[in-house]
């Protein structure tokens, strides 16, 4: 079976400085996986070498297809949602506005339904939808961050620490959002998470990232239990 | 006289809200300065002086002028302001602003080596006066104003109302984001500097139009105004640019008035100095086109 991103080899450096050395990942279609790794590790630059927003070598290759040459928005065009760390919303735009922008790559016919999907998900947007997004909360910006992109109907979706600066009562939301893209729409997904409890309780596999290179990689549940992934990311 | 100079400044500020809404386009989207803008204007006025001397009707003459400052446009889009995209910092705005000057310069002694460095004949001009009551209007004037408001309200429905204006919107406010949202921000780019070209390019014709001259270096008056009335305005801002030509038109006019046309300039940088000591940002604080 193709895998829906396959990353080989892959180095994401700025300028001098090496940020992600030699990585090499699967994500299965319909899989979930986290990468794991403290502040610094690498998790985001390893995203954003994936969308070629960092310098990188190495083969990515998304249904088989190269990605190595593509601008992002080419990316995005072939179906990888980004969801960015810090959301970089556009701060005078609308939630409406950002979430037909995210919808312009499906057919007119199919929006209305994917909106009310997308409000399904995140009902508290449907009372935001016309509310510029810089005067959202964190929450409510983050929801908006992953409901626009799953505006386009990705088949993979990226994922920056989507929990970070969010409290908990939000975060559950959240991931009770994601959990159930995973589970009612198979949609795979790249999670990169500090938050090691919460990625590790949403994904099937995971990877460790340790200053740029990846240390291990097995089922969530094996990592959820080992003693040195608990000490070093769980905090017990 | 008080009134009739204020109605002059008012359709005076017509020209000027064209210039500054392109520079204020360009800044918002792009973040860098064209200082070749407004010599996108002074290339399709002797463009079309061009085609009708060489005997071409009007309308095809204003096509042909409209395609030729066009391409001229974004060959100054590529050599001068695109480079700068690939820095940050500093050097993305620093690298656009000089090589557009460079640009501006090239295009302005260009036209004077090929057209003498003198004052040409535009071959549409309107020269003729109305009354309105007991006020005189120029018809040039007259018409440059409306064509502007048409112009300019067009775009506001463009940019605010449509899909693509919602994307120019989105390309102004985060570029990355936008990119990352399957937004082709080149394109986007490129379309809003070939809209704000024609808008210089219909404003450099309207000159022409309104006082029956013009010359390789008509522009360096006009791109100041522009930038006075961007300033004013608010950097970005569309709504902004608009309101500042139209104070800066006024200002010029009074000062018309009071002091003679010797000084005319000195009430629109006036204005300016009024406005960066109460509202340094401008009057609609913007840094991205809305």
């Amino acid at each position: 079976m193709t895998a829906a991103l396959r990353i080989d080899n892959v180095t994401v450096s700025y300028g001098a400085i090496c940020a992600v050395r030699d990585a090499a990942l699967t994500v299965a279609p319909g899989e979930a996986v986290a990468v794991i790794g403290s502040n610094g590790a690498g998790k985001s630059s390893l995203l954003r070498g994936v969308m070629n927003l960092a310098s990188r070598t190495g083969r990515i290759t998304f249904q088989g297809q190269q990605l190595e040459s593509l601008r992002p928005h080419v990316i995005r065009r072939a179906g990888i949602g980004y969801v960015p760390e810090g959301r970089e919303l556009f701060p005078n735009l609308t939630v409406q506005e950002e979430l037909t922008l995210g919808a312009r790559m499906i057919p007119r016919a199919d929006r209305p339904q994917m909106l009310e999907q997308v409000f399904g998900l995140f009902p508290r947007l449907r009372e935001r939808a016309k509310q510029v997004t810089r005067t959202l909360s964190g929450g409510e910006q983050q929801m908006v961050a992953i409901a626009r992109v799953l505006m386009g109907k990705p088949t993979l979706l990226l994922l920056d620490e989507p929990s970070l600066g969010l409290a908990p009562v939000i975060q559950d939301v959240v991931f009770a959002a994601l959990d159930q893209l995973r589970t009612a729409e198979r949609l795979s997904m790249l999670l990169v998470e500090q938050n090691a409890y919460r990625a590790l309780a949403l994904c099937s596999r995971a990877y460790v990232l340790e200053t740029g290179t990846i240390t291990r990689e097995d089922s969530c549940e094996t990592l959820r239990n080992d003693p040195a992934i608990r000490s070093a990311y769980l905090g017990h | 006289m008080l009134i009739q100079q204020l109605i002059n400044g008012v359709l005076a500020s017509g020209i000027y809200a064209l210039f500054a809404v392109g520079f204020t386009m360009i800044f918002g989207i792009m973040g860098v300065l064209n200082m070749a803008h407004a010599d996108f204007g002074m290339v399709a006025a002797v463009a079309i002086i061009w085609c009708v001397g060489a005997g071409v009707a009007p309308l095809p003459a204003v096509v042909v002028a409209a395609v030729v400052m066009l391409l001229i446009a974004l060959i100054v889009e590529r050599t001068a302001l695109r480079p700068g995209r690939r820095y940050s910092g500093d050097a993305a705005v620093e690298m656009p602003l000089i090589a557009s000057i460079g640009a501006g310069m090239i295009l302005q002694n260009g036209a004077a080596v090929i057209f003498g460095n003198k004052a040409l004949v535009f071959p549409l001009r309107l020269r003729g006066f109305f009354h309105v009551g007991d006020y005189l209007v120029s018809q040039g004037l007259a018409l440059s104003l409306v064509v502007s408001a048409v112009l300019l309200a067009g775009l506001e429905v463009l940019v605010s109302h449509t899909g693509f204006g919602r994307q120019v919107r989105a390309v102004a406010q985060n570029r990355n984001a936008a990119e990352i949202m399957g937004i082709n921000t080149e394109r986007i780019i490129l379309l809003a500097f070939a809209i704000s070209a024609l808008l210089a390019g219909v404003a450099g014709c309207l000159v022409g139009v309104s006082y029956g001259l013009v010359a390789p270096y008509m522009s360096i008056p006009y791109a100041i105004k522009g930038l006075v009335a961007m300033i004013v305005g608010g950097v970005g801002s569309l709504p902004g640019a608009v309101i500042g030509a139209l104070l800066i038109g006024l200002a010029e006019a009074l000062t018309v008035n009071w002091l003679g046309s010797q000084l005319r300039d000195v009430g629109v940088f006036a204005v300016l100095m009024l406005v960066l000591a109460i509202r340094p940002a401008g009057i609609f604080r913007l840094a991205a086109v809305r």
